[in-house]
Formats: C-alpha cells, structure tokens, sequence
C-alpha cells in the first residue's frame, strides 16, 4: 500500500500541445532502432547484477584464477610447476573452456535480453509508444552484442597476454624441452643425440620392441630383456643388451613419427593465430547471443531456451561433431557447433577433442572425427542460423499478443 | 465460427471530433467474445469512465485500442487516426497504462523511463523528471522500482503516460493499489490533466470513483456497450427516489397509493421509500408533502434522494439480466 509520506503533491503540469512535426516525423514507424532505443537497451543488459557476474567470472574470472594459479605456482617451484603461458596453455584456455562457456553465457544473455521485457512487464509499455516493434528487436541485437563481446575481447586479451609473455622458453614436447622448430633432419639428429629421453617419452606407434634404456626411478623402457614378445614379424625374444647404434636409430624411428606432432607445437600462439582465434570465440559468442535473444523472444521466457542452449553445446554438438550417424550426415553439417569446428583457425585441437596440444594429437584426430564439409559449406551454415533465429524472435515480436 | 477481417477507416487528419471512435470492433478469445460490436464515440477534453463489472471486457478493449491485440472485426480511431493503419502516428500522443503497471524491478524508477522515452520522439528525455515530479515521486525516482509500493508503481505509470505528452491518456482500473490518499490524488490529476485540454479514458469497476472523475460514461456489460453518455444526462433519465419519516407509515402508504402521482411506495421500518416515475418534476415532491399533512400525518423527514451511478448501473443491468 502507497504510504502518504512516500508521495509528493501532485502538481499541475504543462498544457497539451498539438502533435509536433518531430512526433509525427520521428519514423517511429522505421525497423531501425535508434541510437537511444540501443544505449538503453545497453543499460537495461549491463545493470543486470545476476548476468553481469555470471558474464565476467566465465570470460574473465575463471581464466584469470586459472592463469593466476599457474604464475604463482611457478615462480614458487618452477621445477616442479611449468610456466603459465605458452601455446599448449593458449589451447586449453580458449578450447577448453573460453570457447564452449563463453557459448553459454553469451546465450545466456541472449536468452534474458529476448524474453526480459516480457516477464517484466515492459513488452506492453514499449508496444504502447508506437515504435515498430521490429525495431524494439533489433535495438537488442547491437546492445547485447556491446556486453558480450566486451567481455570476450578482455578476457582473451589477458589469456593471449599471459600466454605470450609467461611462455616457456623451451618448448616441452612429451614431457622433456626439445628446441623449437627444427626440420625433420634436425629432429633425428636431435633424437640420436638424446636416444634415452626420446624413447622413454615420446609416443611410439609401432610393430617393433622399444629398447631397453634407462628411463630414471628404476624404470627401463619396453619389456624385461630375455622376454618373449608378439610383434607382427612374429614371436621375438627381448636381447639382453642394444647397441648405441640399435638405440639411436629407434630414437629416429620414434621422432621421425612423431615429426608431424611436434611441428604443430609451439612455444607461443602467433600473432595471426591469436587474432584468428579471438574473432573465431568472438563469433562463436555472437552465435550464442543471437541464437539465445532469438529462443528467448519465440518462447518469451528465459530458463527453458537456455537449458535447450546448454544442451545443444555440451551434449548434441560433441556428439554430432565425434559420431557418424550415416543417415543423418546432413543434420550432423547443419549443428552450428560442428561448422564452427570446420572453420577453426590454425591446426588446433577441436574444443571437443579433449582440448591441449595432446587431446586431439595436435588437431588431427579431433579434426578426422568431423564430417568432411567444405568452408562455404559451414560458412552458410552460420549465417543461416544467425539469420534464421533472428527473424524467427523478430517475427514472434511483431506477432506476439503484449 | 466466422471471424471478420479487420476494416480501417480511411485515414484521416486529427480533427478533434472524437478522441476515441469505434464501430463494430469485436474480439474474440475463441468461442468467447471479449469485446462485442462495440460503438464507443469518446469526445475530446473530457474524463471518460468506461465503466463494467470484471470480465466485462474492459481491458481487452483497451489492448485492442492500443494494438497490443488484434481486432477481429470493425473499425477504430485514435485522435482522429485509424489504427491500425496509423498506429505510430496514433500513438505518439497516447499514453497508456493496461493492467497492472509493471517496470523493470532492478532499475529506477527514473531508469525505467529512460528507456520508455528512448522509443518516443527525442523531446520525451526532457519530460522524464516533469513527469516524475507532476505525479509525486521525484524524491523517489533514483530508488529500484522493486523497492516500489503499487501505488508507486501505479504513479509511476501515470508518468510513462505523460512522456509523450498525451492529448489521450487511457488509464485502466487506474486507482487499484492505491490507498484514499492517493486515490484522492489520483482524482485530482485526471481532474486537472483534463482541465489542461487532455481527453481521459479510464476504466473502472469502481462506480463510485467513475461518478466522481468522469463527466461521460459508457457501461459496459459481457463485452457490449449497453449505454453511453454524459453522466447527467443518463441519470436525469432515472426514476425519482423520495424517502419519508412520518407518525403513521401504513396510513401514509395507502394515502399515496389513491393519487395521480402513481407513486409506487414501499414501507419500511425507516419509513416510505417512494419511487416515483422518470421525469417527475420537484413539484411532485411538494404535493406529497400535501397530501401526508392534510391526511392528519406529521411528516418528521422528507428527503429527495439523488440517484447515483451505482444505483443507476445496478437497475439497467439487472434490467439486461431480467431480459435473458
């Protein structure tokens, strides 16, 4: 109940004028929002203390911690604790987890700035001044993008900082420092030369029996000498003892297999590479948020489309992206989640793949699992979802009952 | 189930004739018809109750008014512009309050305005805090809206109403919420609003409230418009109520049931409760008086009792109801 002493007197105001010109001239019939409609709009998202929070501790918070933990606990024990940054961490952070959540929680804000107006009563109020309501859509479009987009650009700017200038100054491939970009000859050279360290760490995938050498702790590598082992050559018995010349060759053997993986391995992200990526997290951001505002304003409510968002990011697009369904290959190419694998930059492990330079063995495997689909293909794919959800939010908009 | 098309008039300039015009205009929900064939003729400058029970059809008709839903069937005008048609341009100079006036809680008051006033002409910035201050909540305007009374809130509708400086304001069931305080308040500002030339279109199933806001009335009943008019002149139609407190009300009864007056009386421990016929004129009321003391009764109350929009409602739609 209204309290006397909450209220003023009432105190008479202007006398009415005849509709103005800039009334009747101000296209408030136009589909295109203005320039006040979208910094309001802007207000209304950023004020929301709830989203706000939830939008800066996945785009900013959660990798700061992550990055911030890695620096303390390498500059407290660098032995035992590797340098935050470098390439391999670049991938973790964006892959496995700015790129997946930042979907999200872009959609999330999507989702309330589509069905905001409604639930609070606002739909009516707008509807009410005459303004086109395809415009009232679109103002939120600009507006949401402003905050989501933000936030992405900080935190992976602090991401591609720490990555940079905390790198490691050798890169560490499988465990032990390899020097950075040597050719195939120089890798078998190098191999040779660290025999003992390459066959007890690197990945070997093949019919022979790795030799015995030393691996420290006690341990030795392949089986106990004078063991029987089934290879495809057939049945072999272990030798009590290699000859350096037996163990440097398998070391070639083994870095030779493994060239094309660790010249995929970099000390640090490029320039290129980090531009390529950012606008790739800042798409998939976009997609989020218009895919949510879209949901959001057909089903006028925000926590159903935004579990369907969740589902479709963390459930439908690994399966689609990894599975070969034979019958439903084109619904597979059709998930936005898949064509935005198909056009990830670089040779990056998939967000899917398990993430880091050895989840998908560098981009390969992650990428082999994705149905073959050309770059226009998936590029179509996109637009078409960002065009589709939108027109089908907008559409609900102008139809909807206020 | 035949469902007509919408039917715009042509357009035509604001020309001041009528505020709100329509003929026809039918809703429907399904098989239930909210708003039926309604002709309602609203003129400018004045306060107008739209007066019915709940689930009249009260706020349906504003909704279609507003295009907030679509008419089934007839025609409308806003100042003189059809809708919708012309809704935008209809619309720059109306403001509404439908249902419950609810905001964005998590921002003020004078936020929320903000953003009702970005979707107006650019002018409407500049009559956020008038607005604010003309309904009594300027002090408040900085605080959430969540932090708000209903009565607030309802003032603070009547604020997003005026940032477009209305010549139409329409107002449903405006004093919900608030308490006699602010109804009186709220009286007092429709009051001087049409005073300033604006036309006021409120509805209300508060009879009382309508009586003594509004100078015309349409009531409505099961979504059609049975009556429209000044209020003077719907009551002037109405029988004429004489009450009197005499020495001898059985006697009395019989006295005035043998002249011409045809007086129909009815005895009551209070006394004669005397209905006499639309259009009696006073002097009826002096021959009654006449008769009751020349009959040897001493007369100890006299009283014409003025019929009121709440006794008149009752009697016309009781009346419908009797019909069905």
């Amino acid at each position: 109940m209204t309290k006397i002493s909450d209220i003023g007197t009432p105190v008479p105001g202007p006398a009415p004028l005849p509709i103005p010109a800039d009334a009747l001239s101000d296209h408030r019939g136009s589909w295109i929002p203005t320039w006040s409609m979208i910094t309001t709009r802007f207000m209304e998202l950023r004020k929301r203390r709830g989203l706000m929070i939830a939008l800066i501790a996945v785009n900013i918070g959660i990798p700061v911690v992550f990055l911030g933990v890695r620096l303390i606990t390498h500059a407290v024990d660098p032995k035992s604790y590797g340098p935050a940054g470098g390439y391999s961490i670049f991938e973790v952070v964006v892959l496995g987890f700015m790129y997946v959540f930042g979907f999200i929680v872009a959609a999330v804000v999507g989702c309330t700035a589509g069905s905001v107006d409604l639930t609070d009563g606002m739909f009516r109020h707008l509807v009410i001044t005459g303004r086109s309501r395809l415009a009232l859509y679109l103002a939120r479009i600009p507006a949401g993008l402003a905050i989501v987009i933000a936030m992405v650009a900080i935190g992976y700017t602090i991401v591609c900082a720490v990555c940079v200038f905390a790198a490691p100054t050798q890169l560490n491939y499988d465990g032990i420092n390899v020097p950075q970009g040597l050719s195939r000859p120089a890798l078998d050279n190098w191999a040779a030369a660290h025999a003992d360290e390459v066959i007890c760490n690197f990945n070997y995938n093949g019919p022979n029996v790795p030799p015995n050498v030393p691996c420290g702790n006690g341990q030795i590598s392949g089986p106990p000498p004078g063991a029987t082992v089934k290879t495809p050559h057939g049945v072999v018995t272990v030798p009590t003892k290699y000859t350096e010349a037996q163990i440097r060759a398998f070391a070639v053997t083994v870095a030779n297999q493994d060239y094309a993986d660790y010249s995929a391995t970099f000390l640090v992200p490029s320039t290129s590479l980090m531009v390529d990526v950012g606008l790739w997290i800042a798409l998939e951001a976009t997609i989020g948020f218009i895919v949510g505002l879209g949901l959001g304003s057909l089903m006028g409510q925000r926590t159903v489309p935004v579990i369907l968002l969740v589902v479709l990011e963390l459930i439908l697009t690994p399966i689609f992206s990894r599975a070969v369904i034979a019958y439903m290959l084109n619904v597979q190419r059709a998930i936005v989640g898949v064509a935005m694998l198909h056009i990830e930059p670089g040779n990056l492990s998939t967000p899917f793949s398990g993430g880091g330079p050895g989840g998908g063995g560098g981009g390969g495997l992650g990428r082999m699992l994705l149905r073959p689909e050309s770059t226009l293909v998936a590029s179509l794919v996109i637009v078409g979802w960002l065009v589709f959800w939108t027109a089908i939010g907008a559409w609900r908009m102008m139809t909807r009952d206020a | 189930m035949t469902v007509a098309t919408v039917e715009e008039g042509p357009s035509r300039e604001a020309n001041g004739q009528w505020a709100v015009e329509t003929h026809g205009l039918t809703k429907r929900f399904g098989e239930n018809i909210a708003v039926n064939d309604v002709e309602l003729l609203v003129p400018p400058g004045c306060a107008f109750g739209y007066l019915g029970p709940n689930g009249a059809g009260k706020t349906t008709l504003i909704r279609v008014l507003l295009g907030l839903t679509h008419a089934d069937a007839g025609t409308m005008s806003l100042l003189g512009h059809a809708v919708p048609r012309h809704r935008d341009t209809a619309l720059a100079r109306v403001g509404a309050i439908v249902d419950e006036p609810r905001f964005h809680g998590h921002l003020t008051g004078r936020q929320n305005l903000q953003i009702l006033a970005a979707a107006r002409e650019p002018a409407a910035k500049g009559r956020i805090a008038p607005a604010l201050e003309r309904v009594g909540i300027l002090h408040r305007a900085d605080d959430k809206v969540s932090k708000y009374s209903m009565g607030m809130r309802q003032r603070l509708g009547v604020a997003a109403c005026l940032l477009g400086d209305p010549q139409l304001l329409i107002l449903d069931e405006p004093m919900n919420g608030l308490d006699p305080a602010g109804m009186l308040d709220m009286r007092d500002m429709i009051k001087s609003l049409v005073s300033e030339g604006r036309t006021v279109v409120l509805s209300s199933h508060l009879l009382d409230e309508v009586e003594r806001t509004c100078d015309a009335v349409a009531i409505v009943d099961r979504g059609t418009v049975i009556r429209q008019g000044p209020i003077s002149q719907l009551l002037a139609g109405s029988s004429v109520e004489v009450q009197v407190e005499c020495s001898d009300p059985d006697w009395a009864g019989r006295l005035l049931a043998g002249t011409a007056l045809g007086a129909h009386v009815q005895v009551g421990p209070a006394g004669l409760a005397i209905s006499l016929p639309e259009g009696t004129g006073r002097d009826a009321i002096a021959e009654i008086n006449r008769v009751l003391v020349e009959g040897g009764i001493s007369v100890y109350r006299l009283q014409h009792v003025q019929a009121s929009l709440e006794q008149w409602f009752l009697s016309v739609t009781s009346r419908l109801g009797g019909q069905e």
